[in-house]
């Protein structure tokens, strides 16, 4: 499938998709305050000011205040680190977790793929939240294991992905012949079938990226989330929306940073799909 | 064709099998006492005993599993701790609100992303193209709770256009329970006006869940119009004359849908998960709000009992998406 | 398919056209409360604020309160007098009192009513039975009058908070039951969940879980009929959605709003807030189980650490009352003294005293939600100021009054719901422990925080054999002063009820207690 484009053709594609440029700039603007952001950040994030607590924007407190009279800002600028941090983490692992079973399930075929494809379908058969709440409500409400709960939930869609190129994998001659010259089937795996899952699952990353954030920010907000004083977007989301609509800028800042990184993800991985999609491809 | 079904079922029971272990087993690993959470704090630990007692849960783990699984085989989902009432009572008391809360936003959903999907087809490249695919994608990158309380800040606080929570206006006691479904009961009870508005009920928290569907629709319409648009037979269509709005729906949007509907029918288990998130923003008395209450309270036999049931409404749904789409093409054929 | 696009459209449109009016007229009461919280309406299973409130609309007590709980007012029965020897009560029931089926109030239907709380032996009956273990002490005399036995002598005061707590004390149409029992429920118990034997002021139309409550009058109340004919309590959970409802119209009277809407209201034009002390308490509290809290140099410490004021004024935004003692004030037996206050100085001078001149490291424990966990915040950073470091601890209450009940905890911050109008309720849950073990007779706060004070438990055991009554609330005096200077509890104050509603509802009296608003006096103008 990806075989066919070169990483040139892609860059650009992507580029002169009006959209799908403006996800490209959002992320690396996410990605800057996410390096950088703390060092922006007029005030701590965990000053805690309880006399000017819910004041709105202002020359001294740029996005207002929040119920504890910290910095909103600030608090965002602190969360910017974190939500990529968390979705990361969660891609690394479910990434990583997801290929492992879907090249040995592709390479080593018959019994062990079918088992391991029925597990992969039993996850699949819960709805993500359901299954991130469950996990989260069991190991207790801190970011760790939100990012576990999330991770084990993600996982099956780079299974099948990397099973099917594992199975496309297999046959290639050159697999063929280093089995012939006696490697073992685990360096097979690495050295061969490995490489060759890379790209897709990193696009696939792309793709997932914004629906992982908003199901970690989905999690915060019924409260298995990060704990106080730590800044998550989707956590101030739920603090602040207590104090609508008049002391609106608690709620309404960290969530349009939700919004503006995972429409920045989405764009991308729209893009991203377009130049994968056949039917694009033949205009 | 047959068969095949039979398997699908017979799949769909091990699936929901293997489910309600995982979530069994999780939901007892927690560190956690839902029935002291349950009691005031200043219950004496003597109540607390008795009623962890009253409810079984004093037996060891795999004694409380053998009950349990003999309870589903009668149809007995076990007790919520928390409502002292019987999960599957619980269960089909809240699904109707949640289902005529989900189809409305399937329909919303599917009707905007299949025009915007046209449009976008139709126009592609230019402006409304981008118009049509943004409006989508943004609404996938809210979550849901942030996009429902903008609405109603925007249609209710300062609009006055739309009803700011509930299925119903707040002064009126619920239309008799005949169906469990709201809008069929007030039809029945003869009382129109009341039903035209709990349809105004509905738009915002439907549309809030269903913006989260137009994305993928919009993709999927987009694109198989892009494909079906240069086809022969509609170039043929053009030169007979019809005009362009004709060949266009008539001809095009109708072949271009088959894919559109399996992933309209796809959109279905997202929305129960959508529902969480939406249905305590507008105080909506579904099956989110319930499976919320139920994990934050870890009760047990509630917490299993919405997954399993979630399970197989989600399960059932990829079944009959599967089988529309073999029926709708002849193409497929199940072994 | 034009045409088809354009019905779709249309029908849309219709949609759009408001067809109910938003004013609710004025035979009907909106209240928005968070009713997430009510489990059923089975009065012998009531004990959450807001299902006692609820069942306080439809259910009578023998007794009942108008506007204060100093003064217990006549409910079912007119008149009550004591034995010589204090151990029995006996009532006078008013004639002519009907419940909702017609049926009159008789004797029967006390005694009926109070041996049914006691077979269903549900969690709050222990109110009851700590007095009345049994339906044997509660006789009919004849058709009107109950005597009722108790195994230590009540004080009046301590009969009516007893008397008057709702659901357990209820009283039950007998007839009513008996046609709704089956063979393994023969108490009703399914059936009342969700319907009424009540004779009070508002009959219950249907509870709806996690939607609304509708009640309509009883027009042939003893006490007279109810003012406004329909009253519905709306579940709205989301604090932003309530407040938007009020202010929009969508309800009359919200109960739940946050303090930060209530100061806004309060300058609002149209609306109405009512304010009143509540009967709660929200501390801080130690385990003594764990060093060094062990240490009541450190405890005092802790005490001076923690600013009040930047919790009172600026989490709770006024919304809160200063106390520093277990009993609030409004109950009988209130010690008002407020010793402690923010001091950073005295609180590392008391720590050095201690042992601990560079402090120590410590974790907190709290519920997720708005105060608590602000609190816990602040509480952190004034520890820091004094040198402890304090980790927070989110935990679903689930899982915090676990670990809580097993005294697995360092510092915990929680807080204390009043369950009957007297000083006697209170007590034993934040004083009484000799033991740390599982053999402690009682096994609450104090036992909790693994504060054991032998004397002290022996002073209360005296408090139940005392009929006098300014005796016994001198007692109590005594009890809350040990526990201010020696007990493991940094108390930050007592919260306020606050409501507010708009202008058109007259007639509204707030009470110490929420559960015990009485609505058939409430009229719209």
């Amino acid at each position: 499938m990806l075989g066919s484009i070169t990483w040139r053709d892609f860059s650009k594609h992507m580029v002169r998709n009006r959209l799908s440029l403006i996800g490209i700039v959002l992320i690396l603007l996410l990605f800057l305050f996410a390096a950088i952001g703390p060092l922006l950040a007029p005030y701590s994030p965990y000053a805690t000011d309880p006399v000017n607590k819910l004041e709105g924007p202002s020359g001294v407190h740029l996005f207002g205040t929040d119920n504890l009279g910290r910095d909103i800002l600030s608090r965002i600028l602190f969360g910017a680190r974190i939500s990529v941090t968390i979705a990361t983490i969660v891609l690394i692992v479910s990434g990583g977790v997801g290929t492992a079973v879907g090249i040995v399930s592709g390479y080593f075929g018959g019994k062990v793929d079918s088992l391991l494809m029925r597990i992969t379908d039993l996850f699949l058969a819960f709805p993500r939240l359901i299954l991130a709440m469950a996990i989260a409500a069991a190991l207790g409400r801190n970011l760790q294991n939100v990012v576990l709960a999330v991770a084990f939930t993600s996982w099956t869609i780079f299974a099948r992905l990397a099973r099917g190129q594992a199975l496309a994998v297999k046959q290639e001659v050159y697999v063929e012949a280093a089995r012939a010259t006696g490697a073992s089937n685990l360096r097979i795996l690495f050295v061969h079938v490995l490489p060759m899952c890379l790209s897709p699952v990193i696009i696939q990353g792309t793709i997932a990226m914004g629906g992982i954030i908003l199901t970690v920010a989905g999690l915060g907000f019924i409260g298995f989330g990060a704990q106080p004083p730590t800044p998550e977007w989707g956590v101030m989301v739920s603090d602040g929306r207590n104090y609508l609509p008049n002391a609106w800028w608690a709620c309404v800042f960290p969530g349009v940073a939700i919004m503006f990184t995972v429409l920045g993800f989405n764009l991308l991985g729209d893009g991203v799909r377009d130049i994968l999609d056949p039917r694009m491809r033949s205009r | 064709m047959g068969a095949y079904i039979l398997r699908r079922l017979g799949w769909m029971v091990f699936v929901i099998f293997g489910v309600m272990t995982l979530t069994f087993f999780i939901a007892r690993v927690i560190p956690a006492d839902p029935v002291a959470a349950v009691l005031p704090s200043s219950a004496p630990p003597e109540a607390i005993e008795k009623m962890r007692r009253d409810m079984g849960l004093d037996r060891p783990i795999w004694v409380q599993y053998a009950k349990y699984i003999n309870g589903i085989l009668h149809g007995d989902l076990g007790t919520s701790i928390r409502t002292r009432r019987p999960v599957l009572d619980d269960l089909l008391r809240y699904f109707p609100a949640t289902a005529e809360l989900a189809v409305t936003a399937l329909l919303m959903g599917s009707i905007i992303g299949i025009a915007l999907g046209l449009i976008s087809a139709v126009q592609q490249g230019k402006f409304l193209d981008h118009f049509g695919r943004m409006f989508a994608i943004w609404g996938l990158s809210m979550p849901a709770f942030f996009t429902g309380l903008m609405l109603i800040i925007l249609f209710s606080h300062i609009l006055h256009w739309l009803p700011q929570l509930g299925e119903m206006p707040s002064y009126l006691p619920r239309p008799p329970r005949v169906t469990g479904f709201l809008i069929l009961d007030t039809m029945i009870s003869g009382n129109w006006q009341l039903v035209i508005s709990e349809l105004r009920h509905l738009i915002l928290p439907a549309f809030t869940l269903g913006w989260l569907s137009t994305a993928s629709i919009v993709r999927i319409t987009r694109s198989s119009m892009l494909e079906v648009l240069p086809e022969e037979y509609i170039k043929t269509a053009r030169m007979k004359g019809l005009r362009e709005s004709t060949v266009v729906l008539k001809h095009a949007l109708k072949n271009a849908m088959l894919p559109t509907i399996t992933i309209i029918g796809l959109r279905v288990a997202s929305l129960l998960e959508g529902a969480v998130l939406t249905e305590t923003v507008f105080s909506w008395p579904g099956l989110g709000r319930y499976a919320t209450a139920s994990f934050l309270a870890v009760d047990f036999s509630a917490v299993v009992g919405v997954t399993i049931f979630i399970a197989f409404l989600y399960s059932f749904a990829n079944l009959a998406v599967d089988l529309i789409y073999g029926y709708l093409n002849p193409k497929i054929r199940y072994t | 398919m034009v045409r088809k696009l354009f019905l779709v459209v249309a029908l849309f449109a219709l949609c759009a056209v408001p067809v109910f009016s938003q004013a609710i007229p004025k035979d009907t009461l909106v209240v928005g409360v968070d009713t997430g919280i009510i489990v059923d309406l089975e009065p012998a299973r009531a004990y959450e604020d807001i299902t006692n409130l609820v069942i306080w609309q439809i259910y009578d007590n023998l007794i009942t309160f108008e506007d204060t709980f100093d003064v217990i007012e006549p409910g079912l029965a007119e008149s009550w007098e004591a034995s010589s020897d204090g151990l029995t009560w006996t009532f006078h029931l008013r004639e002519g009192a009907k419940f909702h089926s017609g049926n009159e109030v008789t004797a029967d239907a006390v005694v009926f009513s109070f041996t049914r709380a006691l077979a269903l032996n549900f969690a709050p009956i222990w109110m009851l039975d700590q007095y009345i273990p049994s339906a044997e002490n509660v006789k009919k005399i004849d058709d009107y009058t109950v005597a009722i036995t108790t195994t230590v002598p009540l004080s009046e005061g301590l009969m009516g908070a007893i008397m008057g707590v709702q659901g357990i004390c209820a009283v039950l149409d007998p007839a009513v039951v008996e046609a709704h029992k089956t063979a393994d429920d023969p108490w009703a118990n399914k059936w009342l969940q969700f319907h009424d034997a009540g004779s009070g002021p508002y009959k219950l139309i249907e509870w709806a879980p996690n939607d609304r409550v509708s009640m309509q009058r009883f027009d042939d109340y003893w006490g007279g009929p109810a003012k406004t004919k329909n009253v519905i309590f709306l579940d709205i959970p989301e604090r932003a959605q309530q407040r938007l409802a009020l202010e929009s119209g969508t309800i009359d009277l919200a109960l739940n709003l946050l303090p930060e809407a209530i100061e806004e209201f309060k300058n609002e034009e149209g609306f109405n807030v009512y304010e009143i002390p509540a009967w709660g308490i929200t501390y801080v509290a130690m385990n003594c189980g764990m060093k060094p809290f062990d240490n009541p140099l450190v405890r005092k410490a802790m005490k001076y650490a923690i600013n009040y004021d930047a919790i009172i004024n600026g989490i709770m935004k006024g919304a809160a009352v200063v106390g520093e003692t277990f009993i609030p004030v409004g109950i009988p037996g209130h010690l008002d003294a407020t010793p402690y206050h923010h001091d950073v100085q005295k609180a590392k001078d008391l720590l050095a005293q201690a042992g601990y001149p560079d402090g120590f490291t410590t974790q907190i424990l709290c519920q997720p939600t708005s105060p608590r966990r602000e609190i816990a915040a602040q509480v952190q950073q004034d520890l820091a100021a004094v040198g402890i470091k304090a980790e927070i601890t989110q935990l679903v209450s689930a899982q915090m009054y676990t670990l809580y009940r097993a005294q697995k905890h360092n510092i915990i911050v929680a807080g204390w719901g009043v369950d009957y109008g007297h000083g006697d309720s209170l007590v034993k849950p934040f004083a009484h422990c000799c033991s740390t073990g599982s053999d402690a007779p009682v096994r609450q706060l104090a036992w909790r925080n693994m504060y054991s004070n032998c004397d002290l438990t022996a002073l209360i055991d005296a408090t139940e054999t005392e009929l006098n009554e300014e005796k016994k609330l001198e007692m109590y005096k005594q009890i809350q002063q040990v526990i201010l200077d020696d007990g493991p509890y940094a108390i930050l104050y007592y919260p306020l009820n606050q409501y507010v509603a708009n202008d058109s509802v007259k007639g509204f009296v707030p009470m110490n207690s929420i559960s015990y608003i009485k609505l058939d006096k409430v009229y719209k103008e």
